[in-house]
């Protein structure tokens, strides 16, 4: 026992530029990352209203009181629904859209390097770009899409298409979308041109179709390549913060509301650091759930 | 008696050189000496816009007329600049000096500590002897000023001129005649009014029918918007609403820019706005032949007071320089800034032909100075805003009944202000 220590020191001795290059990364993580994480936790506990600071009850202990605050908001509760709505529609149309291009473009075809080139575009576009772009198209006056609808004959009258509560969520899920396949569409195209092609011969050989091919071998070749970028993609569809508040505020009457801008309003509009970090904590575990779920899905099938 | 005469004119050398020191002393205290830093709305500090060159060369006076203060200009967007000051103010920093809309930001800087009271620096008499009040009373908080009032405006009816004369409407001057107008354009198939997305332009209707919304002569303020006059201005509201009186584009008006798109482009007929609409519909339509009339009259006349102030920083090291720096910039050495745009100052000895010649369109501005009224001077005034507005966009998508939407936008305003003063 004694020896093993001694040596996990010598060890420790041994590796100390290892340990001090790797400090100021360790360093900011910690101040960057895991600071404002459990800061963010504890100040959901606070009675914490800025507006207020005179106040007594300021900065003092609330116990559960900030999330019984928001779980009693009607606006909370329809944040939820729309973050679960939200993420689910992204994750499972940029998958299937993602894999079906990654699929196209790993196969061998005129001019397949310029179309994997254009694909990525909507990548490399900002966040603020692709929202006031689309904003553009949306316009109820002097956007295209509302103009080849009329000039079509699809609508009479020109829609203010971000300023319904029944289209605004879809039009600002569209841009989400478009904008979220590349990153997808990268890791599994990444993982595909893994895959050596002696692999689908032999199978061909045994008589498999196409689609026993991609089931049977594609897919459980891919899974964790395709887990990693999920569970990626997942962070980005949730924290996907920009692109909503450029479009829409989170409106009209809170039909694009979800967590973070929730969270964001009670912070800086409505100035309660408390409660909007109860729901930002809310939103933690709800990524954290939805990972979970997901790793153990992908394990199962193991 | 040779000791003695030493001894007096000692004792007078050392007065006349103590009274030289202070002679010495005040001959510098006007050398003013330190180090700001001003944060203005982008525009203001793009020196290759007219605005931004204006201020750089309004600043470069001052510092030439006081070499020992140094000035630094910081930006940040319309949007964001109450954010950006609050968090690094929070942070025991930011700017010296901030511009701000005068919509209620000033109160909860105030109410957060984060502003530096005026009383430290000068009087309410002399401030109220300067400056008009409303745009002086938008940075009252608990009694005492926050804010000096830079400049102000106010709510207008912009109309199509061309579109009124082939109507055959007279423009519109009461409730009555707007909401016929409105009719009359909707038959020809012409939409009514657009306006900001915010309760901005919808509170002139109130204060017409003598509604302050929020009553705040009080120590806490109480909500009125449900009080008989405030009933006939939201169904008022509500029936120019629920007849499509509001325009589509008014559902995606979250920025100006979509406002003077709807009107520059003839969608709406009538559009409600500031002064500074002008610029924007004739930026993008210069040839829409278009007029400006004062807000249409109810019980009695009245408008919305809008416009910036200028605000110090708590943890400003050098609040009177700072102060000093704002007198500069609100005084006739500053006007230029405001010529830019035919700007108005919140000054009383502000010369308002001259500052508005060759801009004879925006002249009915100063003409409802008189009585323009302040938005409630209340906590987290932008969350009362969503809520007004939210209950408009409710009556607007036929989700609630005029009545039920003021019911309902009653209790969420008394909650909201329970939360903040109680």
């Amino acid at each position: 026992m004694f020896k093993i220590r001694r040596k996990e020191g010598l060890e420790l001795r041994k590796n100390l530029p290892g340990y001090l290059l790797m400090a100021p990364a360790v360093i900011a993580i910690l101040a960057l990352s895991v600071y404002p994480l459990f800061r963010g936790i504890y100040l959901s506990f606070l009675n914490y209203n800025l507006v207020r600071p005179n106040d007594p009850a300021f900065n003092t202990f609330a116990g559960l009181q900030n999330y019984i605050d928001i779980f009693k908001d009607k606006v909370f509760i329809q944040s939820i629904g729309n973050t679960v709505k939200w993420t689910v529609i992204n994750l499972v149309v940029q998958l299937v859209a993602a894999m079906l291009l990654a699929l196209a473009l790993n196969q061998k075809m005129k001019g397949r390097s310029v179309y994997r080139t254009l694909i990525l575009v909507p990548w490399a576009v900002p966040h603020a770009i692709a929202a006031m772009t689309f904003t553009f198209l949306y316009n109820a006056n002097v956007g295209i899409i509302n103009i080849l609808a009329v000039k079509l004959g699809m609508i009479t009258e020109s829609v203010s298409w971000l300023g319904n509560v029944g289209s605004a969520f879809w039009c600002v899920v569209l841009v989400a979308i478009w904008k979220g396949i590349p990153f997808q569409m990268i890791f599994i195209l990444a993982a595909l041109q893994g895959i050596s092609g002696d692999v689908y011969e032999s199978a061909e050989i045994d008589g498999a179709s196409r689609w026993q091919c991609f089931w049977k071998i594609t897919l459980p070749i891919i899974k964790e390549p395709l887990a990693i970028s999920t569970i990626l993609n997942l962070i980005g569809i949730v924290s996907c913060f920009n692109t909503i508040w450029l479009m829409t505020k989170g409106g009209p009457l809170y039909s694009t509301e979800i967590i973070y801008t929730y969270a964001y309003r009670r912070a800086f509009i409505d100035h309660n650091f408390g409660t909007a970090a109860a729901a930002s904590v809310v939103l933690f575990v709800f990524m954290a759930v939805f990972s979970g779920v997901y790793l153990k899905m992908v394990s199962e099938k193991e | 008696m040779k000791k003695r005469a030493l001894a007096v004119m000692l004792a007078g050398a050392m007065v006349l050189g103590a009274q030289t020191g202070v002679w010495a002393a005040s001959d510098t205290s006007d050398q003013k000496e330190g180090e700001l830093t001003l944060l203005m709305v982008n525009d203001w500090i793009d020196e290759t816009g007219a605005k931004g060159e204006e201020l750089t060369k309004v600043i470069k006076q001052y510092e030439e007329e006081n070499p020992g203060v140094e000035i630094t200009l910081q930006g940040a967007s319309q949007q964001d600049i109450k954010e950006s000051f609050q968090t690094a103010a929070l942070a025991g920093g930011g700017a010296d000096i901030v511009m701000m809309d005068n919509s209620g930001h000033a109160i909860d800087l105030a109410a957060m500590g984060l502003l530096y009271p005026l009383e430290d620096l000068t009087t309410a008499d002399e401030l109220t002897a300067q400056y008009q009040e409303g745009p002086l009373n938008s940075g009252k908080f608990e009694g005492k000023y926050y804010s000096v009032p830079w400049y102000m405006d106010c709510t207008g009816l912009y109309y199509n001129k061309e579109r009124l004369d082939e109507l055959g409407i007279d423009v519109p001057t009461t409730w009555e005649e707007l909401s016929d107008a409105v009719d009359k354009a909707k038959e020809a198939g012409y939409g009514g009014i657009i306006t900001y997305q915010s309760a901005y332009a919808f509170y002139s209707f109130f204060y017409q029918n003598e509604c302050p919304v929020i009553d705040t002569s009080g120590d806490v303020p109480k909500v009125v918007i449900d009080n008989e006059e405030g009933k006939e201005a939201w169904n008022y509201i509500c029936d120019l609403i629920s007849k499509g009186g509001l325009v589509e584009s008014f559902k995606e008006a979250t920025t100006w820019d979509k406002v003077y798109e709807s009107f520059a482009n003839g969608e709406a007929t009538f559009l409600l706005g500031g002064d500074w609409c002008s610029s924007g519909v004739e930026n993008i339509n210069p040839d829409l032949d278009y007029g400006i009339a004062p807000m249409v009259k109810g019980k009695t006349e009245a408008t919305v007071l809008g416009g910036w102030t200028w605000n110090i920083n708590t943890n400003c090291k050098d609040p009177e320089l700072a102060y000093d720096l704002i007198q500069y910039l609100n005084s006739e050495k500053g006007d230029s800034l405001l010529g830019v745009e035919g700007k108005i100052s919140a000054r009383k000895d502000f010369d308002y032909d001259k500052a508005l010649e060759g801009k004879d369109k925006l002249k009915v501005f100063t003409e409802e100075f008189p009585y323009t009224e302040a938005r409630p001077a209340v906590i987290n005034e932008k969350s009362i805003d969503e809520l007004i507005t939210n209950a408009i966009l409710e009556v607007d998508y036929g989700q609630s009944s005029a009545e039920d939407a003021l019911t309902s936008l009653t209790q969420k305003l008394n909650e909201n202000i329970a939360s903040n003063y109680q």
